[in-house]
């Protein structure tokens, strides 16, 4: 069963995958330097804050739901921390406290969309202003600059030329993957978002399973605000905002429609890649900010209306009879 | 039918990037026209290229890059002021192995790590305009927000006559040189025990938003006898909203940066003051002092650019 | 009979958070309630309600307009240089006409192609903005006309022109959309668009319709907007995608689709200019404005649940 979902998804990927491929192919042509060890390191390390964000709104996403609110917790998470860090407080329990602070907004998320029924986006989207003012109000709107070398390890540092913000993000990435594809509550997310009725039905706790999918969702988005602040050395209030419709696009981009139930985090990943490899190219380039704009507008919806075409081809050869 | 699909995306994408790369051809030749076949490559990093201000620095750094011959890339967040971005843009410019980075960075602590980077990787960092707050970098092209900002809040205290209701209007929160800049003035204000901040609120660095900021707190306080904004953009809103009000000349607007608009305001006598922060020079120093370095030639730690006050007075001097 | 009293209790919801804003404001700021202050707070909110109606149009036919501000931006960026070059006339309506290309192509791109909304105009906002920054190339337009300012910043005995103008579009809009056959088929559409297309409704049409009007209401923000200002440029309008969000989810219009309306969105748009300025009266920093907003968002949501489930 398992496994068939995996082939099923491993199918589902080549569309965005040949993306990616002729993106990095055509880059590589243009752009000196970009096909270098070095500059792919670089994609990656640049990608891999919008991975871990982009995974818990897979999973919200894939509720058939959206997490509004991951932007502004991840600067919330990063300010906390980074003002324990300041305080005295050692690393690992800095991170437990701003995870804790970022998963309180997992929970009011969850319990009002799960439990009380709220509409997920007004839920979502009162908690992303909210979120944002509170990282605003405790910083004084000022950045917390400079940590310790040994924090700044976590997405600054390397092993092996590999860089280590890249290890945890696929550490991470793997751990939903196996939630995901792999165990039960995976499995729940996909029946709720397919239909969440008939998933009540067949005995499945929902709104459970709503609470514990933002949970998860504000812890991912709470760690990459970490990461984002050990990359940077810095932790900013305002630093997450706009994360939200890059984790969203790298979703939509990796082939999870909003109607949920279908799609998965494995696309998601090679979303994110996509749109840090296209900055970075576009960067290489030597490409002025307008024309950035304009060219990726232009090449995401290309990517889109690609899968999107291929969706409808695949679904005319598959579901003829079907229709008839 | 799946690879035709994939032939006409390939087939868009290369003309899509065909036509932006053009447009990347155009630009190297264009600076590198003077010859010299061995030029060094500089990259300049701002901060955002929709303020005037930095795309002064761009057209300095550009006419410089043409005296030297060098080849320049000019880079900026697409988000404005957006630190990771930079960072990104920094770890880019190693990656291409320029000769030298031109940095103006967006918050002075948060640049650091991508400062550090290109120091292990040899690379020259010529700061200008904002302080990096760490790492190291050959020289600093100093227009200090805070010595600038201090400057005009002196101005406004004299014109005010040392006493009197002021309104600060302040840069988007959380960055570096908002911070800067609502200091200086704080500070300098603080100074004149005549002189009362009634409110201070962002706008943004925004026209709209400072608009109706003003139009709000001139509601809150009708007695205000000078708003200071940070940057000319925000002070141009708030001619704007006192205009409207019909308080025109009545009260003392202040801005930085000497945009065009702002300058043609002052001529018309809606606006009072403004400072000239040279950003034609900013970015000809900076990469002129990148030039230098790569030369072996010796530079200053610290280059200082003045500043000049702008008013009616010698507004004639700066108006294009 | 119920049911029309839990809809009244509905509306009456956010009007009783619009009377408690008010007098809460008024007892706390002597300088709210002011003839030149209430004149104010309606020449800010109409700007905003102009591009919330858009917005809760794209979201009554079960979509969103994340394009809405850099539509906005790139309309009124070509009109401002030809209104300088040429004449007014000729801007507005080159301005107008860009923004109904841009709607039309979101609305091409959703149905014909069948992109998601999110994706179609998340792509061209991207795109918008770019082609404005390139059109600018980072300069301002500055100084209009007077003749054209009046239309953003002229007052008629004391009220700001507007507020009139507005009005005018609200009451054309809640014709539109609560008395033809064309509205009605807007809210089918958006509640089941299976259903509708099944009984003989060319919804792809009604969709690629309304996202036109949407660019067309943001080219119609946008013109006010330059005119208001005396100036344009490539980076106004960022705000306003997440506010005309927040306006339409304050007024009431649910993303499920083929509820709500222009009606109520008119509410939540005044209530979010309201805190804002209320916020700016009593000094209260400018940090607390997102949360503010969002805790009014919930708060209302507080209030219709609880008012649902008394009477049901």
């Amino acid at each position: 069963m398992t496994y068939a979902k995996i082939i099923k998804q491993l199918k589902k990927l080549p569309g965005i995958i040949y993306g990616l491929v002729i993106i990095i192919a055509f880059f590589g042509v243009t752009a000196d330097y970009f096909l270098t060890f070095m500059n792919m390191m670089n994609i990656l390390k640049q990608a891999s804050v919008l991975i871990v964000v982009s995974l818990g709104m897979t999973l919200a996403i894939l509720l058939g739901k959206i997490d509004m609110s991951v932007g502004s917790t991840m600067s919330l998470v990063g300010v906390v921390t980074g003002i324990c860090l300041h305080k005295g407080i050692s690393i690992p329990l800095a991170i437990c406290i701003g995870m804790a602070v970022g998963s309180i907004i997992g929970f009011i998320n969850g319990y009002l969309i799960g439990y009380r029924k709220f509409d997920y986006w007004i839920v979502t989207f009162s908690n992303m202003g909210i979120a944002q003012s509170l990282a605003l109000v405790i910083t004084n709107g000022a950045t917390i600059p400079g940590f310790d070398s040994s924090f700044r390890f976590l997405g600054d540092g390397q092993i092996y030329g590999v860089p280590v913000g890249i290890l945890i993000a696929m550490a991470i990435a793997l751990a939903i993957i196996y939630l995901s594809y792999n165990t039960k509550f995976g499995s729940n997310i996909y029946a709720v978002g397919g239909n969440e009725q008939v998933a009540r039905y067949s005995g499945i706790d929902t709104s459970k399973v709503i609470f514990k999918t933002y949970i998860l969702s504000s812890l991912l988005a709470g760690f990459a605000g970490i990461l984002l602040v050990s990359k940077v050395n810095s932790a900013n209030p305002i630093a997450g905002s706009g994360y939200e419709f890059d984790a969203i696009a790298a979703t939509l981009i990796g082939g999870t429609p909003f109607d949920g139930g279908r799609g998965g985090v494995l696309g998601t990943i090679i979303g994110a890649c996509i749109i840090a490899t296209l900055r970075n190219g576009l960067n290489m380039l030597g490409l002025t900010p307008p024309i950035q704009f304009t060219l990726v507008g232009f090449i995401i919806i290309l990517i889109i209306i690609f899968d999107v075409l291929n969706e409808k081809y695949k679904a005319k050869k598959g579901g003829a009879a079907n229709e008839a | 039918m799946k690879k035709i699909l994939t032939l006409v995306l390939a087939l868009c994408l290369v003309i899509l990037a065909g036509c932006g790369g053009g447009s990347q051809n155009s630009q190297p030749t264009q600076e590198t026209s003077q010859e010299e076949t061995n030029s060094y490559k500089i990259t300049l990093i701002v901060k955002n290229l929709v303020n005037p201000m930095w795309l002064a620095v761009k057209e300095g750094a550009e006419a410089a890059a043409k005296e030297y011959g060098v080849e320049l890339t000019v880079l900026a967040p697409l988000k404005a002021d957006n630190n990771e971005e930079q960072i990104r843009q920094v770890e880019d410019a190693i990656t291409k192995q320029a000769d030298a980075i031109v940095l103006i960075p967006a918050d002075s602590q948060g640049i650091i790590p991508a400062v550090e980077k290109a120091n292990q990787a040899g690379i020259p960092v010529i700061n200008v305009n904002t302080k990096v707050g760490g790492g190291v970098t050959e020289t600093f092209v100093a227009v200090e927000n805070y010595d600038a900002a201090s400057k005009v809040a002196e101005a406004v205290a004299e014109k005010l006559g040392q006493k009197g209701k002021v309104i600060i209007l302040e840069g988007k929160a959380g960055a570096q040189s908002a911070i800067d800049l609502k200091q200086g003035a704080v500070d300098t204000f603080a100074k004149y025990e005549g002189i009362e901040i009634v409110a201070s609120q962002t706008a943004n660095w925004n026209r709209a938003e400072a608009m109706q900021v003003t139009q709000n707190l001139l509601q809150a306080h009708p007695d205000v006898n000078a708003i200071f904004a940070s940057n000319d953009e925000m002070a141009m809103g708030a001619v704007e909203a006192v205009d409207q009000a019909g308080l025109t000349g009545k009260i003392i607007i202040a801005g930085l940066d000497a945009n065009q608009d702002a300058l043609e305001a002052i001529k018309e006598g809606k606006m009072t003051l403004t400072c000239d922060k040279r950003g034609f020079e900013q970015g000809y120093v900076g990469v002129e002092a990148a030039v230098k370095v790569l030369n072996n030639e010796p530079v200053d730690d610290r280059i200082v650019i003045d500043t000049t006050i702008v008013d009616e007075s010698n507004v004639d001097e700066f108006l294009k | 009979m119920k049911h029309n009293a839990i809809r009244f209790l509905l509306k009456y919801a956010r009007f009783m958070i619009l009377i408690i804003l008010l007098i809460a404001l008024s007892l706390l700021s002597p300088a709210f309630l002011t003839f030149t202050n209430i004149a104010n707070v309606l020449g800010q909110a109409s700007l905003l309600i102009i591009v919330s109606y858009g917005m809760t149009l794209a979201i009554v036919t079960k979509g969103i307009d994340l394009s809405i501000g850099s539509v906005l931006a790139l309309s009124s960026c070509i009109a401002a240089s030809i209104i300088k070059s040429q004449s007014i006339i000729l801007g507005i309506i080159i301005g107008l006409l860009i923004g109904l290309l841009c709607g039309s192509i979101n609305g091409i791109m959703i149905t014909k192609i069948g992109l998601t909304p999110f994706i179609a105009t998340y792509g061209m906002d991207w795109i918008a903005r770019g082609l404005a920054y390139v059109y600018m190339g980072g300069t301002q337009i500055y100084g209009f006309d007077k003749a054209f300012r009046f239309f953003g910043s002229g007052q008629i005995m004391g009220i700001p022109v507007l507020v009139f103008e507005v009005i005018f579009i609200t009451v054309v809009l809640c014709f539109l959309t609560y008395k033809t056959t064309y509205g009605r088929n807007i809210y089918a559409t958006g509640s089941n668009i299976k259903a509708t297309r099944l009984a003989g409704v060319n919804t792809d049409r009604m969709v690629i319709s309304v996202f036109a009007l949407n660019g067309l209401l943001a080219a119609i923000a946008g013109l006010l907007y330059i005119s208001r200002l005396n100036a344009a440029e490539a980076l106004i309008g960022t705000d306003f995608t997440l506010n005309s969000i927040a306006a339409t989810l304050i007024g009431g219009t649910p993303f499920g689709g083929g509820e709500g309306g222009v009606a109520r969105t008119v509410m939540g748009a005044i209530i979010m200019t309201l805190l804002i300025n209320g916020m700016n009266l009593l000094e209260i920093s400018s940090y607390w404005q997102t949360a503010t907003v969002g805790f009014v968002i919930l708060l209302s949501l507080f209030i219709e649940n609880t008012s649902k489930n008394f009477l049901v």
